[in-house]
């Protein structure tokens, strides 16, 4: 059995706060990335914190068409309750694809046309370190070269939160807030900040979702955690991976390196 | 559920001594490894033997190589303690990626191999000069692949003797544990192995909790120094925000802007976006200030009779990546808390033969405001440039 401790989350908080705001200092034209699933929305949380109760960035919901009814009525809700500036962007769903060529031409070419369109120098991506191996190599601010590539073979040094500054030669940087945070301390967050959650997460008859794609790549798992104390308690003792029902994960060896070598989030 | 303070571990070490077998190794024999990992770990093996190190070298370039590329972090929750380790390259080509890791960290596991021509290489050098340079109160040294060395007492010694000379040259005065293990095999890891009965310590998962235990709090002080992060406009005010560095910030707190000396106090607190009364240590806060001060992006408020430490002229301990090329003052800067000051002159105090490690004083081409690395290590620690590449790291004595 795997103990998942909690981390300390005032600690995890400031340095998440702190990431926003330089973010917000450094870039002219930011975005924040929304899945309405519970990372994206606890960053949007964070930037409340940090920005006097304002998100002071558009978020964008990378819209294929066929992400849960559920998914759409709770954006809309809370919407209106942050008074947040929304962009959707469509991206068409290709009926022959699934899983890594899906979210390669999907996800990234809708991503490609808004960072282009609007000009957006930075994205703010809620990844964590815990939910791939790939992903524990990253750093809060990761430099995307034009082609949307990510040099993980050469990252910028990244010290006592000293970040890597934009510059010419790159297209955008993605911010990472919460790279430092497990999967439960998300859960632990948005218990104590009474945040509303996508009911996708809640087990009903006997499923719920752990992550949340979208329809196509997404499975439910088994279990029967209707409330948020129900899936920390589920989660303490996982031997299995948060992403373990998406598809394009598992599909080749090294898909994750290659989906985020092409620009994936 | 219980929170527990993360205590950061970083492993150092050489190219192909075992720092990410061993750390492997570790999360397997606490199950603190997933099962996916495993599997992914097993299903890429390249036609080889099962490498623990696959479990943090996730890129299919580090396991064809070998080799680590970048920085990994895993955690072990082990007897009421909650563990983070880093693993970090050991190529001598990827040290900018090696500091990124080890920075933050409390204490660090030097993996160096017992095999003949491995060794402590002068590279093995170079990750116990950061260490001894970040302040490091604990290093536990493993001795490792001492399989292929046939469990040998003698070797273990003479490498033990080695390490220990040379750090002595570097004043380190931590504690330094020394453990025979088998990366591979796991001997001397969570439990003391029987292969080594000439051994009596700690195994190394024990040896770390006892450096988390024994770690004093550090002798911070307790004035109220405030880091400026920037500014955004509220409702036709001006809102500076910024981060308490130390001591406590309230309502009302008398304050000195450096660099410039301006006096001002604070005139609205707001944590977390609501007003607030005070400030912690660590709370990112906003504040609205007296009219006409207008600190900048970098600068630090100091509460009452509280002065800077330094403000041009620096005295610190230098770590420098290539120190045959030394750096020169002429396109030389520094990089701290997202503010980069030039260089006017760097001149050493004291070097010491065969290692990167320098006593130095740099003369900054404008004011900039810091404090002992010990005190406030927020405002002590920065990075060297030269030109636009990394050539080193330094902490401010
Ligand atoms: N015989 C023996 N071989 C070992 C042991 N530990 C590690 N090795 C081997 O040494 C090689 C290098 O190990 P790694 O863990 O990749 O080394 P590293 O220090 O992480 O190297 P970098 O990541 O490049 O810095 C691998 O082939 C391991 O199987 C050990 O205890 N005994």
């Amino acid at each position: 059995m795997i103990t998942v401790p909690l981390q300390d989350l005032g600690e995890l908080e400031e340095r998440s706060i702190s990431v926003l705001r330089e973010a917000k200092m450094q870039f002219k034209r930011i975005v924040a990335l929304w899945s309405m699933g519970k990372d994206s929305t606890a960053v949007l949380s964070l930037a409340r914190k940090a920005f006097m109760k304002k998100v002071p960035f558009p978020v964008m919901h990378i819209d294929n068409g066929i992400d849960f009814p559920e998914s759409y009525s709770f954006r809309d809700s809370l919407m209106e309750k942050w008074g947040l500036e929304l962009i959707v962007a469509e991206s068409k769903i290709k009926k022959e694809l699934s899983g890594f060529s899906c979210c390669g031409a999907n996800k990234t070419d809708a991503l490609k046309k808004v960072l282009n369109e609007y000009g957006f120098d930075a994205v703010i991506v809620s990844i964590r370190r815990d939910e791939h191996g790939i992903r524990a190599k990253e750093r809060f601010f990761s430099p995307r070269d034009k082609y949307f590539k990510w040099n993980y073979k050469n990252q910028p040094e990244e010290l006592w939160g000293n970040y890597t500054s934009p510059s010419e030669d790159k297209s955008h940087v993605r911010v990472h807030p919460i790279l430092e945070w497990n999967e439960i301390d998300v859960w632990n967050y948005t218990k104590k900040e009474k945040l509303p959650i996508n009911p996708l997460y809640l087990a009903k008859d006997g499923f719920r979702y752990r992550s949340l794609g979208c329809t196509h790549c997404t499975v439910a798992m088994p279990s029967n955690a209707r409330t948020i104390d129900g899936i920390m308690a589920e989660l303490k003792s996982t031997k299995s991976e948060e992403r373990g029902g998406r598809q394009q994960d598992k599909e080749k060896a090294y898909a994750m390196e290659k989906l985020r070598a092409l620009g994936y989030m | 559920m219980r929170t527990s303070k993360k205590y950061r571990v970083t492993l150092i070490g050489e190219k192909d001594n075992g720092k990410s077998t061993l750390l492997g190794k570790l999360l397997l024999l606490t199950g603190a490894a997933s099962k996916e990992r495993i599997d992914d770990a097993k299903g890429n093996m390249f036609g080889g033997r099962f490498e623990p190190a696959f479990l943090l070298d996730n890129f299919s370039e580090e396991r064809q190589n070998g080799l680590t590329l970048d920085s990994t972090k895993a955690s072990i929750f082990y007897k009421d303690r909650s563990l983070e380790f880093t693993d970090v390259p050991g190529h001598e080509e990827l040290i900018k990626n090696m500091l990124s890791g080890a920075s933050e960290s409390k204490a660090a596991v030097f993996v160096v191999s017992a095999n003949k021509g491995e060794g402590f290489t002068s590279q093995a050098k170079r990750h116990l000069d950061v260490a001894v340079l970040l302040e490091m109160k604990s290093i536990v040294v493993a001795v490792n692949k001492i399989d292929a060395v046939g469990y040998s007492q003698d070797r273990f010694n003479s490498i033990r003797k080695d390490i220990l000379n040379y750090l002595s040259r570097l004043d380190f005065e931590g504690k330094v544990t020394f453990i025979p293990v088998s990366a591979y095999d796991g001997d001397n890891l969570v439990e003391r192995s029987k292969r080594t009965p000439w051994y009596h310590g700690m195994a190394v998962l024990d040896a770390v909790v006892r450096a988390a235990e024994t770690e004093k709090p550090q002798r911070r002080s307790n004035r109220l120094r405030i880091l400026v992060q920037g500014e955004v406009q509220n409702e036709k005010h001006t809102l500076f925000l910024g981060r308490v560095c130390s001591g406590r910030a309230s309502q009302g707190s008398r304050l000195s802007v450096e660099p410039g000396h301006d006096d001002t106090k604070i005139a609205a607190l707001f944590v977390d976006g609501s007003k607030a009364e005070h400030a912690n240590s660590g709370k990112n806060i906003s504040l609205s200030l007296g009219r006409g001060v207008r600190p900048k992006k970098g600068s630090v408020l100091y509460g009452d009779r509280c002065k800077p430490h330094t403000l041009l002229v620096v005295k610190a301990k230098l770590f420098i990546i290539d120190n045959t090329g030394m750096v020169r003052p002429d396109n030389a800067s520094i990089k701290i808390n997202n503010t980069t000051v030039g260089v006017n002159d760097i001149s050493i105090v004291k070097s010491r033969v065969d290692c990167n490690i320098a006593d130095a004083q740099l003369t900054l081409d404008k004011e900039y405001p810091m404090e002992r690395f010990e005190t406030v290590p927020e405002l002590g620690r920065f990075l060297l440039y030269s030109g636009r590449s990394l050539a080193g790291i330094g902490v401010v004595q």
